[in-house]
């Protein structure tokens, strides 16, 4: 992001050491928009959790809207758009979010950076009996960026011990949601190496999430972006490397041994394609059998199972994919939630997602 | 206590709190002939403990393992940090222990957690139930000055950078699920929780409970001699409950169980989403040391009893008694602690043996 481009934030931040008072909380609405229903703009300040909890209510009771997918099996979903805020306030919304299960979503041309994209991440949906995952939707075109928790002259006290123990204060309340780990431990509000990284920004810089690696490693699922025309062996094979990557912490190979890294299209078979790919990660130990499917409404599908070594091999029976598509496909794909893995994993880790928008 | 002494200029004042802190009467560290510590360290961490304590530790490699028993008011959060790297690089060979009447506050609490992680496998941390475990947050001293912008900007940043050198090292040592896997030497709720704490108040691990959920081995307290059905649903119920938080409890008798040959296998239905899983307990008696359990959760088998992969998940009948007839660690625990049998909310106190 250009310099200039970081003005509003920088400002924000800057207002938010020096002042205590609001300037203007947010502004909080129903809208009827593609991926959410409700609408936040503006900075985060006291109150705003209450205009959240008003809107989910009123969205829940007027049933809008009328598009099942968009209230991801109950869910509501709020698209966000601010520089930053108030963190203790920021931390009420992420409460409000885990009990209420509420999805978030950057659209396009929408920003959400410092305490917003801590808020951003705290998006999730109802699963599976009682059980959430995360939801939170990045828009190629739009902007997430993160910078560590700063104080400010009304929590962060007089001197540097108060100031110390302030950091240290924030620090409890974000490390207390990544500790949620969700069903089966990997997905969690706040991931690890996120924190870490954020952490480890020198004062006054941001990190953007802005590569697919980046929203993979993260679990930010990318909205909006030019799907692929066509399939091939190498798209494949970086499915099951990513998803290696991203579900199991293994790091990819030097070179595709055994694997030949073809840019030509695969051919399909009745829409169907699977393809088994050994010598996987970095110590060319793992397995993956990934399935391709080519539906009927013109998109491409993919599923990848790892087998991971010393385990029983495992593979989906093979019309289970196009099975998936044809109950749960197109508008699903369309709100982040696609049947199998999201098509966006057959792109290079280090692919710009700016570069995706159609 | 993790403290910075006071100084005239705040500004280096701070920039030194994070870097290195001065000897005040350092920690002692003496090699134990008997008992059951190897090293004893007492006395309150400073900078150029771990110097001295890497010699002890050294010393001790010749044997499987390494006692290092903790009797301290806590000290330098960086040399603390610096004791934990060694630590958590010594392939889990260090285990740490609490002994009776010990107490181990703030740094030296750090420094417990990281005894005998190593990855893949259980902690090696022993609490005595008359011991003292106490965690608070870092903090400084430093010298009132000017409240000036830079400086409580600086303030801020070095209470960031204190806790990103802690999850740092914790991150190093843990899978992505470091929850569930219980590969962390720090869980992510812990440090959570005691980061809350002010410098002059504690988080104390005074509860089976906690001592559970954190990966806490107790010991010294008093031993059941029988098992009945009702304790064993409450251990199964409580290792599952401290593992991934789902845990659930059945109407079962209190008699004791009677054992057969001192083996028993006692399997109890109705675990994890919608009951699919059952705790296979096993049971041992052994002549000399005593009651010893195992527990796996393993799918309930079909109807039709037709499923060989619910077979593979339970371990041979006799696995856990050879296992306990080839301990020679007193302290070793093979398989799941008696403690687990006890309510979440009993004080440890109330464990102590006579």
């Amino acid at each position: 992001m250009a310099w200039h481009a970081r003005l509003p934030a920088l400002l924000a931040l800057a207002i938010q050491f020096f002042t205590t008072s609001s300037i203007g909380a947010a502004e909080v609405e129903l809208v009827d928009r593609p991926y959410c229903n409700i609408r936040l703009d503006g900075p985060i300040e006291p109150g705003d959790v209450r205009k959240i909890e008003s809107a989910v209510d009123q969205s829940l009771s007027e049933n809008l809207p009328a598009r099942t997918n968009d209230r991801i099996n109950g869910s509501t979903s709020i698209c966000l758009n601010s520089q930053g805020g108030n963190f203790d306030e920021a931390v009420r919304i992420i409460d409000y979010f885990g009990s209420s299960v509420v999805g978030t979503t950057i659209d396009a041309g929408d920003s959400c950076t410092a305490v917003c994209a801590f808020v951003f991440m705290a998006g999730r949906y109802m699963f599976y009996h009682g059980i959430t995952h995360p939801i939170r939707r990045l828009h190629v075109a739009g902007t997430l960026s993160f910078h560590p928790p700063v104080g400010n002259a009304h929590t962060a006290g007089t001197d540097l011990e108060s100031a110390y123990t302030e950091s240290v204060r924030k620090m409890a309340a974000l490390l207390r949601h990544a500790s949620q780990a969700e069903f089966f431990g990997r997905r969690s509000v706040l991931p690890r190496t996120l924190l870490l990284d954020v952490l480890g920004l020198e004062a006054g810089a941001f990190l953007d999430v802005e590569t697919v690696g980046q929203a993979g490693e993260w679990d930010i699922a990318i909205i909006g972006f030019r799907e692929p025309a066509t399939i091939t062996q190498a798209m494949l094979r970086r499915a099951c490397s990513n998803k290696a990557m991203w579900n199991n912490q293994i790091p990819p190979e030097t070179e595709a041994a055994g694997n030949p890294d073809t840019e030509a299209p695969v051919e399909f078979s009745n829409g169907r394609h699977r393809a088994r790919l050994e010598k996987l990660g970095a110590a060319q130990n793992v397995s993956c059998v990934v399935d391709a499917f080519y539906a009927s409404d013109s998109r491409y599908y993919v599923d990848a199972s790892i087998n991971l070594p010393g385990e029983k091999p495992y593979e989906f029976d093979p019309g289970c994919l196009e099975e998936q598509v044809r109950d749960n496909g197109g508008e699903q794909t369309r709100v982040g939630l696609s049947p199998g893995d999201p098509i966006w994993h057959v792109f290079e880790p280090t692919q710009k997602l700016a570069d995706l928008v159609p | 206590m993790m403290t910075v002494r006071q100084s005239g200029m705040a500004l280096l004042m701070l920039a030194v709190a994070m870097t290195a802190s001065w000897p005040c009467g350092a920690a002692e560290i003496q090699p134990q002939a008997e008992g059951i510590c190897t090293i004893l360290l007492t006395g309150e961490i400073e900078a150029g403990d771990l110097e001295k304590l890497k010699p002890a530790l050294q010393s001790g490699r010749g044997t499987t393992r390494i006692n290092l028993c903790l009797d301290s008011p806590g000290g330098s959060y960086g040399e603390a940090l610096k004791i934990i790297e060694y630590l958590l690089s010594s392939g889990g060979t260090v285990r740490t222990i609490i002994d009776a009447g010990a107490e181990c506050f703030s740094a030296c609490a750090l420094v417990f957690m990281a005894g005998g992680v190593d990855t893949g496998a259980r902690p090696d941390r022993k609490l005595h139930v008359n011991g003292v475990l106490g965690f608070h947050a870092p903090f400084i001293r430093a010298a009132q000055g000017a409240a000036t912008p830079e400086l409580i900007g600086l303030g801020h940043r070095a209470g960031l950078r204190a806790i990103r050198r802690l999850l740092d090292l914790n991150a190093s040592r843990t899978a992505w699920s470091s929850n569930l896997q219980g590969k962390s030497f720090l869980p992510d709720d812990l440090v959570a929780a005691f980061l809350l704490k002010r410098p002059d108040e504690f988080l104390l691990v005074d509860t089976v409970g906690r001592a559970g959920s954190w990966q806490i081995d107790l010991f010294g307290y008093r031993k059941l001699k029988t098992v009945s059905p009702k304790q064993l649903d409450k251990v199964c119920s409580n290792d599952m409950e401290w593992a991934i938080g789902n845990g659930g409890e059945n109407d079962l008798p209190s008699k004791p169980l009677k054992l057969n040959n001192g083996k028993a296998r006692y399997v109890i239905p109705g675990f994890g989403d919608e009951g699919a899983w059952e705790c296979v307990v096993d049971i041992y008696q052994s002549p000399s040391k005593g009651l010893f359990l195992s527990l796996v959760f393993a799918s309930t088998p079909l109807d039709d009893g037709g499923d060989e992969e619910t077979a593979d998940e339970r371990p041979d009948e006799n696995h856990l008694k050879e296992v306990v007839d080839s301990l020679d660690d007193p302290l070793a625990v093979p398989g799941v602690p008696l403690w687990y049998a006890f309510d979440g909310d009993t004080p440890i106190k109330k464990l102590t043996s006579n």
